[in-house]
């Protein structure tokens, strides 16, 4: 299979501290990859340069089949197409509080993708029975629990029917019986395999049980990148070795 | 002297808390305070424009030579022309000497000396105008003068739509742009003002006698006959007639000059008048008083929520140049009074925008009240989780889909009560713009109150009206809040 997402020379710097020191990387379609390691090492904002959201220094990103360049604006309307193929979920999901249940998951694909509003609606409403939350279209998300808005947020990503998924920590706002409930879903769309995706995440669990490969991030450097086995168990970097040491 | 004047205090249980009668309280003082307002300008009482510091004009000469009549000193008391009455009952100062004419409505409140001018009512229009008469203007706009002596002749003429103004330069100004036909003032104020004035002419040269008197508080009887005497031996002295020539007065006319030696005062059409009471007529002019304010703020309101988001949206996403003419249009409509810009709009802007007085009060508040809107969106903006922003571009939504659908609704919400807050005071605010003539709620309440001698019930009526506009808007504003909030379609299903 295809690189679906490649990286190469990713670089940038916040002012005078560099986030991203130089990170070469390749996905293939339906791999499910996890970003792991300490806090700052910069698998967020890496995760955030792979649609967009934050501009980077140098190097090159090609994902979906586009091409993105250095200090793209956040705002450019040339991200608009490559925003239509990969989604996201945040950390702290952002569902739209003025919009029911229903309507955060149909806004994207009649506004962006031009669907009709009632393809729309039935194709968000199975997306909502699959994440468990079939019964709940026309609440607002303000009365749903944070595993449950965290699932609709995952639904409003999945209806654009994104070729790359990008997850940023979606599991770490959230109380420990809910992540249960988050990780089934996302465990349930790995299998499927449909999707790609990339989840930075701080479950150890659930990357050793559900990831094709798990990534170290650490002070701006990939410095690890292999099967869970591989990694978690034999880590070829000192720095990775103490950072699952910490983990586990 | 205190024997003579009790059974006058008791008479009048509002006549102030003078133990002695006014001119021994003249005597103690060893002055004589004398009202009137420097905005009538020229020729009464002014402020000398080669010397701000000192006030001249003809009302001041007159208060001079009846002070040393009366062997005190004189003091100039400034006071707003409408409400010259209420004030001297309060007893702020002694004696009304500007301009005050002698009609029913003053004669039944307040003690008037004999007449010291006599002036006719003159109607002034534009230079070969066809109505040159008060009955060919039925239908017509005619300005004068809020509470004067013309504007009870004009009000016998009921088809005859009257504009009021505050001062005597602006019914002129506005007769020569054609906001309205004619103009009916006293010979004074018409030789002025109006006759100076190139393209316009005197239609009317008498339109009715009228005379100006001194105005005294009940109670302060031997003060009137001490006056009246003083400005009996002034006018045969000659004092008189030496002060009118010196300013240029108008010719008195000959008839009231013969009466106005006799003691009572001619009689002047507002005379027959009899007192209006506050019926169902007066009711129905509040209630269109109320239309007019409402009216005027709600589509002054329905002006300044779009203006104030664009302005907020240029702050916020402008490029530099825009950015900083959004941050001026705020800090200058804000920082400035809105009633000057209220006057700027509708005088100043006359020569270039010729604006209908409702569509001046109309913009001018909408255009203040931008300013004011332009803030609280900016604020509902910036009150949005950036995640809101990022959430909807991760989906694909452009800048501006994202805006309309995501971050607008929102702001909105956050802007409601801030919004609702501005309607009310816009409502209240909208009282200014009876400064550009706009008859609303409380230029209908001074109007009537003077008319029925009664500031408390016209007044707990106009503030039932306001109320009454108010209460419902603010319910209105809260059922919307909770419907934006999602409360019926939120309830668990």
């Amino acid at each position: 299979m295809s690189a679906i997402v490649r990286v190469s020379g990713l670089q940038k710097a916040h002012g005078a501290r560099a986030v991203l020191r130089g990170i070469d990387a390749e996905v293939r379609a339906g791999e499910t990859i996890a970003l792991v390691g300490p806090s700052g090492g910069g698998k967020s904002t890496f995760l955030r340069c792979l649609n967009g959201l934050n501009s980077f220094d140098a190097g090159a990103i090609e994902i979906a089949g586009l091409a993105l360049s250095p200090h793209t604006s956040p705002d450019a309307a040339a991200l608009l197409p490559l925003r239509a193929r990969v989604g996201m979920v945040f950390q702290g999901f952002h569902l739209f509080p003025h919009l029911s249940v229903l309507e955060n998951v149909t806004l994207a694909p009649v506004q962006v993708r031009r669907d009709s509003p009632v393809a729309a609606e039935a194709r968000a409403r199975s997306l909502l029975e699959r994440v468990g939350l079939g019964d709940r279209c026309g609440a607002r998300p303000s009365l749903l629990s944070g595993g449950q808005q965290q699932r609709v947020a995952i639904a409003r990503a999945l209806a654009m029917q994104p070729e790359v998924l990008l997850l940023d920590e979606p599991t770490s706002a959230l109380d420990p019986e809910m992540r249960g409930e988050v990780l089934a879903v996302l465990r349930d769309l790995a299998r499927s395999g449909g999707t790609t995706l990339l989840v930075v995440t701080h479950e150890m669990g659930f990357a050793r049980g559900v990831a094709s490969r798990i990534w170290v991030f650490d002070e701006g450097r990939l410095v690890e990148d292999g099967p869970p086995a591989e990694v978690c168990d034999r880590p070829r970097s000192e720095r990775a070795r103490a950072f699952f040491r910490s983990a586990t | 002297m205190g024997t003579r004047v009790v059974p006058l205090l008791l008479s009048v249980a509002c006549a102030g808390a003078a133990s002695a009668g006014g001119l021994s309280r003249i005597e103690q003082q060893g002055e004589l305070r004398w009202a009137g307002d420097l905005q009538g300008g020229e020729p009464y009482v002014f402020r000398d424009p080669r010397d701000p510091s000192r006030l001249i004009g003809f009302e001041l000469d007159l208060a001079e030579a009846l002070a040393s009549r009366l062997h005190v000193r004189q003091k100039f008391v400034q006071n707003d022309w409408s409400n010259l009455v209420p004030s001297l009952e309060r007893g702020d100062f002694d004696v009304i000497l500007n301009g005050l004419e002698d009609t029913s409505q003053t004669r039944g409140r307040i003690l008037l000396s004999r007449p010291y001018f006599a002036f006719a009512e003159q109607l002034v229009v534009r230079r070969g105008s066809p109505g040159r008469s008060l009955a060919q203007l039925d239908g017509h706009r005619v300005g004068t003068l809020s509470s004067s002596l013309a504007q009870s002749i004009l009000r016998e003429h009921p088809r005859i739509e009257i504009v009021l103004y505050g001062g005597q330069e602006e019914p002129y100004r506005d007769l020569q742009l054609g906001r309205t036909d004619a103009v009916l003032l006293d010979s004074v104020i018409a030789s002025r003002y109006g006759l100076t004035k190139p393209d316009l002419e005197l239609a009317d040269p008498d339109v009715a006698r009228g005379t100006y008197v001194i105005g005294l508080r009940r109670g302060d009887e031997d003060l009137r006959a001490a006056i009246d005497a003083a400005l009996a031996a002034l006018e045969a002295s000659g004092e008189l007639s030496t002060i009118y020539t010196r300013w240029r007065l108008p010719e008195q006319p000959p008839q009231a000059r013969t009466a106005a030696s006799a003691s009572p005062a001619p009689r002047s059409p507002g005379e027959d008048a009899p007192q209006a009471r506050l019926d169902l007529a007066q009711v129905g002019l509040f209630l269109r008083g109320t239309w007019v304010t409402l009216v005027v703020s709600l589509l002054a309101m329905a002006l300044a929520v779009p203006l104030g988001l664009s302005l907020a949206l240029a702050r916020i996403y402008g490029s530099r140049p825009v950015q900083l003419a959004a941050h001026w249009y705020v800090e200058l409509f804000r920082g400035t009074p809105v009633l000057l810009q209220l006057y700027l709009l509708y005088y100043g802007l006359a020569p270039i925008v010729h604006l209908s007085a409702l569509s001046a009060a109309i913009l001018g508040l909408g255009l203040n009240y931008g300013a004011y809107e332009a803030e609280v969106h900016r604020a509902a903006l910036g009150a949005i989780p950036v995640g809101q922003g990022e959430a909807a571009a991760a989906l694909g939504l452009s800048r501006a889909q994202s805006l309309r659908m995501v971050l607008l609704p929102q702001a909105l919400r956050t802007a409601l009560p801030a919004m609702t807050n501005d309607l009310i005071a816009l409502l209240k605010d909208s009282s200014l713009v009876s400064v550009i003539t706009v008859v609303e709620l409380t230029k209908q309440m001074t109007i009537t109150a003077v008319d029925v001698r009664s500031w408390a019930l016209p007044g707990l009526l106009c503030a039932g009206l306001y109320l009454a506009l108010s209460y419902p808007l603010g319910r209105l504003a809260a059922r919307l809040e909770a419907r934006l909030d999602g409360a019926p379609e939120g309830a668990p299903a």
